[in-house]
């Protein structure tokens, strides 16, 4: 929730009219502020708003911070891309086409990644039997593991099928399919560093970038991301670099853009980032 | 929003990019916004299918009208504006009785994802989302907005086309009902 402006704007007078009151139990609710917190709870309740009814207020907005976020559909992510595409296509051709409307009906498109979703989808069923007779609570927490193990591993295939797509859209897709993959191994990094060291589309690359950035714990993510920032000849790619590079405080890539700046024909605007990016990092 | 990303290339910019024809960028703001916006109209339709259809909506509305993007504004008020006329639009066309339909339907889904476990913690959220549901609409939104989007009063305002005082009266109501409401389903 948003914070609220400085208490000492509310401390007008002792009588307020109920709209008035209105605005300040609001202000408090959404007040991160504990000693502002504490200064307007006292100034409310001496002004005739009850303590326990105050107290009800904070629990409940508390309990409303704290629901829980629901996750989109998979096939809401497909639905979007295919409808993009096709936006695309119209722009240029100018004649209708129908939409499709799930990545099942993108995914026909690619035999090889027909096949594999096949090996995967037998995988699954047969571990969905196989769930069917561990009956006991322990086995089946094991089998749910597996399963969501194995969609992992799904995940992955596909999204390693479809960066190797000449579609850019197919590459993009495949990025943010890797933005779920919750335990990216070195195959995955290894893609995406690839992608955005060699991809000749500059928005799958800048994809990559933030894709990568949110595996930048992992020290052959920083190593790779430093290692690309003098191979990059996009100046939105090469100011993305930099940027990722100040967020993460990573002094280790001064040198390289150092290099980069030396280049002849780099970019105006660029060029004053990437100073001001070194500034920050020395 | 995301806070991680927003700093490598801001939202401006990547709609800047499309409406100058560069298409493609909008996955990259279709990745930074369609968490919340499904979550957004999750909470004002109860349905999930709707919710999946009105965030395609927004996007699609993203691509007729991006040429007309000014970008000298905060680009969250916009999208969010986008959604907030598709959601008046959607309650337009669909009769009082079938959105309630709908949040009876919700309810009972939320019943049964969280019925059972006997945990108490489960058990609230559970009491909470059904209070939301029966909140009116205006109120189910402005609480979303306040509570999900971390969207300040200023900014909620333009959203919704009022004064910052009127919104800090709408939250203050809304919770006020949602408190009532909580109330009694927990000593049901």
């Amino acid at each position: 929730m948003s914070s609220g402006r400085p208490i000492k704007n509310y401390l007008i007078t002792s009588k307020m009219n109920r709209k008035k009151k209105i605005r300040l139990i609001t202000e408090y609710l959404l007040n991160k502020d504990a000693g502002d917190k504490n200064k307007m709870s006292g100034f409310l309740i001496k002004n005739g708003i009850k303590e326990e009814e105050l107290e009800e207020f904070e629990k409940l907005t508390n309990q409303l911070n704290e629901l829980p976020d629901r996750e989109p559909p998979e096939k809401m992510k497909a639905a979007f891309y295919s409808k993009l595409e096709e936006y695309k296509s119209t722009l240029t051709q100018n004649e209708p086409r129908v939409y499709k409307l799930n990545i099942l009906a993108e995914g026909l498109r690619h035999p090889a990644l027909i096949r594999k979703l096949a090996y995967a989808a037998v995988i699954l069923v047969l571990a969905g039997l196989a769930a069917f007779w561990y009956r006991s609570e322990i086995k089946y927490k094991n089998q749910v593991t597996s399963m969501i193990s194995q969609m992992q591993d799904m995940q992955k295939m596909m999204m390693l099928t479809l960066l190797e797509q000449p579609s850019p859209t197919d590459r993009l897709k495949a990025i943010s399919i890797s933005n779920q993959i919750n335990n990216a191994d070195d195959k995955i990094i290894d893609a995406l560093l690839n992608t955005l060291n060699n991809d000749e589309n500059v928005n799958v690359r800048l994809m990559a970038v933030e894709a990568l950035y949110n595996y930048a714990e992992n020290p052959k993510v920083r190593i790779g991301l430093i290692r690309s920032i003098v191979k990059q000849e996009s100046p939105i790619v090469q100011v993305a670099l930099a940027d990722v590079m100040v967020m993460l405080q990573e002094k280790r890539s001064v040198s390289e853009l150092k290099k980069l700046l030396e280049k002849k024909n780099i970019d105006k605007n660029v060029e004053t980032k990437l100073k001001s990016s070194i500034e920050l990092l020395i | 929003m995301n806070i991680k990303t927003s700093a490598v290339i801001t939202d401006n910019e990547l709609m800047l990019k499309v409406k100058s024809g560069d298409i493609d960028r909008l996955g990259l703001i279709f990745e930074r916004y369609n968490k919340a916006l499904y979550g957004y109209f999750l909470n004002l339709t109860g349905r999930t299918d709707i919710s999946e259809d009105l965030v395609q909506n927004v996007f699609i509305r993203i691509l007729k009208y991006r040429t007309r993007y000014r970008g000298d504004g905060n680009f969250s008020i916009w999208i969010y504006r986008i959604a907030h006329n598709i959601f008046i639009d959607y309650v337009k066309k669909k009769s009082k009785l079938e959105l309630s339909g709908n949040i009876e339907e919700w309810a009972n889904v939320l019943s049964d994802s969280h019925s059972g476990d006997g945990n108490s913690m489960e058990e609230r959220v559970s009491t909470l989302e059904k209070a939301l549901l029966q909140l009116p609409d205006k109120k189910r939104e402005i609480l979303t907005l306040s509570r999900y989007k971390e969207l300040k009063y200023r900014e909620i305002s333009q959203i919704l086309g009022c004064s910052e005082s009127a919104v800090k009266v709408r939250i203050f109501r809304a919770l006020d009902e949602l408190r009532k409401t909580y109330k009694e389903l927990s000593n049901n």
